[in-house]
């Protein structure tokens, strides 16, 4: 195979993991953001809910996690995929890929809730006093004064989790989806040659060195004030 | 402590419900896996392979292969329900008997034989400290070299099927023993001995579709799978079968994903196809 | 009757009473300083006030309305709440600016808010009168353009009151202890409080800052504000207070005018606290 269509396939496997991420990210933010809401309800079956289901999520491994989403409609529900697909009328890569995006999010989403969590309770309490006595409403003080706030202090570990997340997506093979790390590795041993394992680690790095630079302008941006 | 216990208490209870859920939908017994036996797919026959240029190491497998064809080999056969398969003889000729490099002579040096597998039943199976202790390659293996020199130690070595080639350039493992089908793609590649066994490659579909999927043309709208790198993957890239392809990582687990549903149409080894099938019982 | 009446706030969180049967009347215009001993319940008595606690019993009018009744409190629902908040402006002991706002946006981000709110009562009151919706849409306008430029002419009139035009966009971060607490001055100023409450300004600051935050709260009282001032700085309350109340342990201990509590005092409680502030002082 030649060089161009080594870098092409390598390519559409990128696509996936690229695919993967944003698709994560934007789902598993906010959602996040909800359990770590749940997780600090005075309404306690929220509560517990949400703590336990933080717990069992950051305890297990996500490749697990990963293969439990696949497993579901047989096992519990006795439906077999191919039925799946074809009522939907959708490719079986793409219900795999939704499979492995699911398990993602919920994954993330657990991860991303204990960061706010933390920068949520990590904000004085004089900050919800002074916007009450200033007549604001929780929904004012929350929208107004502690989000910022809370946004500040999560951004550097959410760049942590986020980089990470770019090479979990690995993890998404075992679900069947052909990302880049997996298509770099078939690629190797159909040719038994180690170059595209190069190529998709150049791929990675330059992926990451960009989404560095970003959060490093973004913590920047955030800087203009500090505690 | 309270909030622990009823933490506890509500994952048990949702375990149970999941449980619960699978137990109140018995699988149906009538839909099993079954050969397809409509379709003629590529027959072929296994090897056992070496780094390309490892001639002598092949030679002497060889000669130790024809040299138990009627005996050991016959016995060993039967206990898997493989006789019929045989395809060496004692008459067989072993075409790399002229060979000069030193493969065998570092393999009696180091003491060891390193071979790769992977878990393919009743080809190699049952691992107990890392070692499968039962498979038609895994006796055959011990026998033959116990025939050439019984002071090299047998190890076998767990290997991702796809990564086979690279494991025997990379010096990982000597040789490859684990129903590797004989193309001429391969023989390029690596040093092959000569045939030991007959397989074929079949297409397995479950019973409740097998008058859909009874041919090739029947199959078209089907999701196929294979087992990475493996020939059946090349059969149904060759003969165009299916709308979808699904790369699996082994055999096994292409079977298991046609029991569940996720493929229609897998193509795999003929060998392992009856087994699998016959557990289902 | 009294501007401000108290009567008989009882508080107690958890087994623990703070508050045991409190009285207190203040006069419009009036400065009342509140001293005692840390645990005698005086910032408690301020929380009360401003509707960060709720009394367990009790009652308080405001130029003569009830405000607060023990017996009825419960029925008071969020807006409600916000509502009598208004009546008072409370400046706490650690400043608690936003930080990510700066001087001017501290200022005036509260009124800015509430201003919305008289937004969506106004256009209410503009479909009610069937007026079309472009006519509403332009009313609307008008009518918030005009509430801004109040709002920011207030806001810059305030930083010329505190003394802090030059630092008008500046963040809190870049502000001493004492500028800052100015600012907390002016942004409760901002909402027009009847009554402003002070928790100790003043006991957070260096020592050399105190006295430009001092010379803010003085200034007000020449304008006649009313205010509640709990604070350890003796010296202060003389000066600037009408009437100087004790608390210890949970009771109005004595009261009276500021030379009366600080020269003559009465209770052994109160002289054993003024030896104790002046022995630190002498220190």
């Amino acid at each position: 195979m030649e060089f161009v269509e080594i870098i092409q396939m390598l390519l559409d496997g990128f696509g996936k993991t690229l695919l993967l991420f944003a698709i994560t990210l934007i789902a598993s933010l906010p959602l996040g953001l909800l359990i770590s809401f749940g997780s600090r309800s005075k309404f306690l079956p929220v509560k517990w809910f949400c703590r336990g289901l933080v717990w069992v999520i950051r305890g297990t491994p996500l490749m697990l996690q990963i293969l439990a989403v696949t497993l579901i409609p047989y096992y519990v529900f006795r439906i077999g995929n191919s039925d799946i697909t074809s009522f939907l009328d959708i490719k079986m890569k793409w219900l795999l890929f939704s499979y492995a995006a699911i398990a993602f999010i919920i994954n993330y989403a657990c991860y991303f809730s204990e960061i706010f969590r933390g920068a949520i309770e990590s904000v004085p309490k004089g900050q919800y006093e002074a916007g009450k006595v200033l007549g604001m409403t929780k929904n004012q003080i929350f929208r107004k004064v502690i989000l910022f706030q809370v946004i500040k202090k999560s951004l550097a570990p959410v760049s942590n989790e986020v980089i990470t997340l770019v090479k979990d997506t690995a993890l998404a093979s075992v679900a069947g989806v052909l990302e880049l790390y997996t298509t770099a590795q078939s690629l190797v041993n159909t040719y038994v040659v180690l170059t595209p394992l190069l190529y998709a680690a150049i791929f990675y790095l330059i992926f990451n060195g960009l989404l560095t630079l970003l959060f490093g302008f973004i913590e920047k941006k955030f800087s203009f004030y500090s505690e | 402590m309270k909030k622990f216990l009823t933490l506890l208490l509500s994952l048990v209870v949702a375990l149970t419900a999941c449980v619960g859920l699978t137990a109140c939908n018995p699988p149906e017994d009538t839909n099993k896996p079954v050969i397809v036996s409509g379709i003629t797919l590529i027959e072929e026959q296994y090897g056992i392979a070496a780094k390309k240029g490892n001639d002598a190491l092949i030679s002497k497998v060889n000669d130790a292969l024809i040299a138990l064809a009627d005996g050991q080999m016959k016995t060993i056969a039967n206990t898997y329900g493989l006789a019929s398969e045989i395809a060496v003889t004692s008459t067989t000729t072993n075409p790399k008997a002229e060979a000069t490099d030193d493969s065998w002579d570092k393999i009696v040096t180091k003491g060891k034989v390193i071979i790769g597998y992977t878990i393919f039943a009743p080809i190699a199976y049952d691992v107990v400290n890392d070692q499968p202790t039962k498979g038609y390659d895994i006796e055959l293996a011990k026998a033959v070299f116990a025939q050439l020199d019984p002071n090299i130690e047998v190890e076998f070595f767990k290997i991702e099927w796809s990564a086979k080639e690279a494991m025997l350039e990379a010096g990982t493992i000597d040789l490859v023993w684990n129903g590797l089908t004989i193309t001429p793609a391969r023989s390029e590649e690596m040093c092959i001995s000569i045939p030991y066994l007959n397989n074929k490659q079949v297409a397995v579909v479950m019973s409740k579709n097998a008058e859909k999927y009874s041919t090739i043309d029947g199959m078209k709208d089907a999701i196929t799978g294979a087992e990475d790198g493996s020939a059946g993957e090349e059969q149904i890239a060759a003969k165009q079968i299916g709308s979808e392809y699904i790369k699996c990582k082994s055999q096994l687990d292409a079977f298991n994903m046609l029991k569940t549903g996720t493929l229609q149409v897998i193509v795999i080894d003929s060998v392992m196809a009856n087994y699998y099938i016959s557990l289902e019982d | 009757m009294a501007y401000l009446e108290i009567k008989n706030f009882n508080k107690s969180f958890g087994n623990t009473e703070v508050l045991k049967g409190i009285d207190l009347e203040m006069e419009k215009g009036e400065v009342v300083s509140i001293i005692g001993s840390s645990g005698s319940g005086k910032t408690t008595l301020l929380r009360c006030i401003n509707f960060l606690e709720t009394a367990d019993n009790g009652q308080m009018l405001l130029d003569g309305d009830i405000l607060f009744d023990s017996e009825t409190a419960k029925k008071d629902n969020d807006a409600i709440l916000r509502e009598k908040r208004l009546n008072f402006g409370l400046v706490f002991q650690s400043f608690n600016l936003f930080p990510q706002y700066s001087v001017i946006k501290n200022i005036t981000l509260a009124p800015t808010l509430l201003l919305n709110d008289k937004l969506k009562v106004y256009k209410k009151q503009l479909k009610d009168q069937k007026l079309s919706s472009h006519d509403i849409k332009a009313k609307l306008h008008d009518f918030k353009e005009e509430q801004k430029k109040i709002i920011d002419a207030d806001a810059e009139e305030l930083l010329v009151k505190i003394g802090l035009t030059e630092k008008r966009d500046n963040y809190p971060c870049e502000l001493s202890g004492g500028q800052c607490q100015r600012v907390a001055i002016a942004r409760a100023l901002a909402l027009k409080p009847k009554i402003l409450c002070f928790d100790e300004p003043t006991s957070a600051l260096d020592p050399e800052l105190t006295g430009e935050v001092l010379k803010v709260i003085k200034s007000l009282k020449d304008e006649d504000r009313t205010m509640i001032i709990v604070t350890h700085e003796m010296g202060f309350a003389k000066n600037v207070s009408d009437k100087i109340v004790f608390m210890a342990d949970g009771v109005i201990e004595e009261a009276g005018n500021p030379v009366q509590i600080i020269e003559n005092p009465k209770s052994e409680k109160l002289k054993a606290f003024l030896h104790g502030v002046s022995n630190k002082d002498g220190e």
